[in-house]
């Protein structure tokens, strides 16, 4: 049987991260990858450039091809881990090859949410996760084709962004009144419904679906209001779950994801997680949470990875935030910033329509807890840190909408 | 690893810098224009008058918010210690101007990619740090 100091399954953000993690404090000890996918290591946020067309296969990796090798790295991919025995350390994979671990992470990552609807899943359905996903995608966009995305979050906006690009004529379609309506606030995201519609994708609001209609190959989506639009090509996009079904059955604790203390560790200590699987601490509410973005995951799996090589390093617990930008209308949000967030909480605004620039900070107790900008981004950085750092932002607050605010005001304060 | 210090008592704000870091990148924007990898900020306005100046460049993080933020692998901290951005592979997302907490990396919007210092490591002597007349900036080599 082989044997390994440290065993890794997931092969995304939180793996990778956790490659790079032990590899700072452990130059030698040998570690394996597990992924069920067979591909290097790359981007699932880069999907939709490769089905706009953007980008290249090669170019959704977002490490080198020698990463594996460079780092005594041994992958097993297109291998699915499918036990996890804790009382021998032993990772059974799919082909039966079992592997022993003194130091496990559970990166497993997260699936698209199911979608119960009749219909889903006709020829031209698709979730939108994996490279694989995005293949199966391009290979069936056909120019001047209709296009339906059913949902409104990050990942449906890229893919109609994309679609777009391909030629085809796309529709969203939401249940909810606002588009990003679980990271963006109303104002935002209503800018940036005006600029996806400008540039001929249709928006549909308030739309619930009934059914996605078709016999083998998808025709159409018919909406609980009764209307009915032509479609050759759907996106379910309806947001991600943890994939905790390996936690699970192995018994460790699993709330809505894997549960881990502040050093990324689960019940049993010596397994850690890290990722879009992990409830995590919450920087901002206190609590644990799944804060499933690229930036955790990569920040989350390093931490882990130190520590699983005996470091002690505590994680300061994680936002959620986003940025993206939509023909020319750069967007970020962070923290608590959505509408319905803002009960109890103080907000500063400033706007600027003609320019299409957009600015609003939530503060607590004089702390900045959440952010949007959109158009002007380049201080949304010195925002996060200030949500981060937790600094009392009283000496500068008038400094905040300004045009100019930028690291200075803080280093002027005393603040930097 | 290869750091750009700065001495805010010598700087007088006069942005010379700026100048130095466009001309010194500008090879390799094609043909847009080429943008400053160093930014001369100032502190609050005072009685009317422009606050101090703080020339600001990438501060090369031990661990960077920005390269674990970066969903194409474009930014990248060496074994060097520098945090090095590959235009080829940088989308404008802009993930790393939203998680960078000292707005150090500059957006070139018309060609949608994002712009750092990188320490001009293929030079004896940076460019900033050359053209300052104030000595204000030094480059410091360290293991």
């Amino acid at each position: 049987m082989n044997s390994y100091d440290y065993i890794i399954i997931g092969n995304s953000a939180a793996g990778i991260g956790c490659v790079e993690g032990i590899r700072k404090m452990d130059a030698t000890g040998s570690i394996a990858i597990i992924s069920y996918e067979d591909i290097h290591a790359y981007s699932r946020c880069m999907i939709t450039h490769y089905i706009s067309g953007h980008i290249d296969e090669k170019k959704m990796y977002f490490r080198k091809e020698n990463f594996y090798t460079e780092r005594n790295t041994t992958p097993y991919l297109g291998r699915r881990a499918k036990k996890i025995i804790r009382s021998s350390k032993i990772v059974r994979l799919d082909n039966g090859e079992e592997l022993h671990y003194k130091k496990l992470l559970l990166a497993t990552g997260a699936e698209p949410a199911p979608y119960d609807v009749t219909g889903n899943s006709l020829d031209g359905v698709y979730f939108l996760r994996t490279a694989a996903d995005s293949e199966a995608v391009m290979n069936d966009v056909v120019k001047g084709g209709k296009a339906v995305i059913l949902g409104g979050g990050l990942v449906g906006m890229k893919a109609a962004d994309a679609l777009n690009e391909r030629g085809m004529d796309v529709t969203i379609a939401i249940a909810s009144s606002q588009l990003l309506s679980q990271t963006m606030d109303r104002y935002g995201a209503d800018i940036i419904k005006n600029a996806v519609e400008s540039n001929g994708i249709h928006v549909l609001t308030n739309s619930p679906v009934k059914c996605i209609l078709g016999d083998d190959h998808v025709t159409g989506v018919e909406f609980e209001s009764g209307q009915t639009i032509p479609a050759d090509l759907v996106i379910l996009a309806k947001g991600v779950r943890p994939s905790t079904i390996l936690a699970k059955t192995c018994g460790i604790d699993v709330d809505y994801g894997i549960l881990v203390d502040e050093f990324m560790k689960t019940s049993d200590n010596d397994i850690y997680a890290a990722g879009d699987v992990a409830e995590a601490l919450d920087l901002i509410r206190g609590g644990k949470v799944v804060h499933a973005i690229w930036p955790n995951a990569l920040e989350q799996g390093r931490i882990a990875g130190m520590n699983m090589a005996g470091a002690q390093i505590a994680y300061q617990g994680g936002i959620g935030m986003n940025s993206a930008e939509f023909f020319g209308v750069a967007a970020i949000s962070m923290g608590l910033c959505r509408s319905r967030d803002e009960e109890g909480l103080e907000v500063l605004i400033c706007k600027d329509e003609e320019k299409g620039t957009y600015r609003k900070i939530v503060l607590q107790d004089n702390v900045i807890v959440g952010a949007v900008c959109i158009g002007n981004v380049e201080c949304a950085g010195v925002f996060n840190g200030l949500i981060l750092n937790r600094t009392d932002i009283s000496s500068i607050k008038d400094l905040l909408l300004e045009d100019d605010f930028d690291y200075a005001k803080l280093v002027g304060a005393g603040l930097g | 690893m290869r750091q750009i210090l700065v001495d805010l008592a010598k700087c007088k704000g006069c942005r010379q810098c700026e100048k130095a870091c466009s001309n010194a990148h500008s090879a390799t924007t094609e043909n847009s224009k080429p943008i400053s990898r160093v930014k001369v900020l100032f502190t609050r306005p005072e009685n009317g008058k422009k606050g101090s100046p703080y020339p600001m460049r990438c501060h090369q993080c031990e661990f960077p918010k920005c390269a674990e933020a970066c969903m194409s692998g474009a930014l990248i901290k060496t074994k060097e210690g520098i945090v090095i951005h590959e235009d080829e592979r940088c989308v404008g997302c802009w993930m790393c101007v939203m998680t960078c907490p000292y707005g150090a990396i500059f957006r070139d919007v018309q060609r949608k990619v994002v712009v750092k210092c990188d320490a001009c490591l293929h030079e004896e002597i940076p460019a900033c740090v050359a053209v300052c007349k104030f000595d204000a900036m030094k480059v410091e080599e360290s293991e």
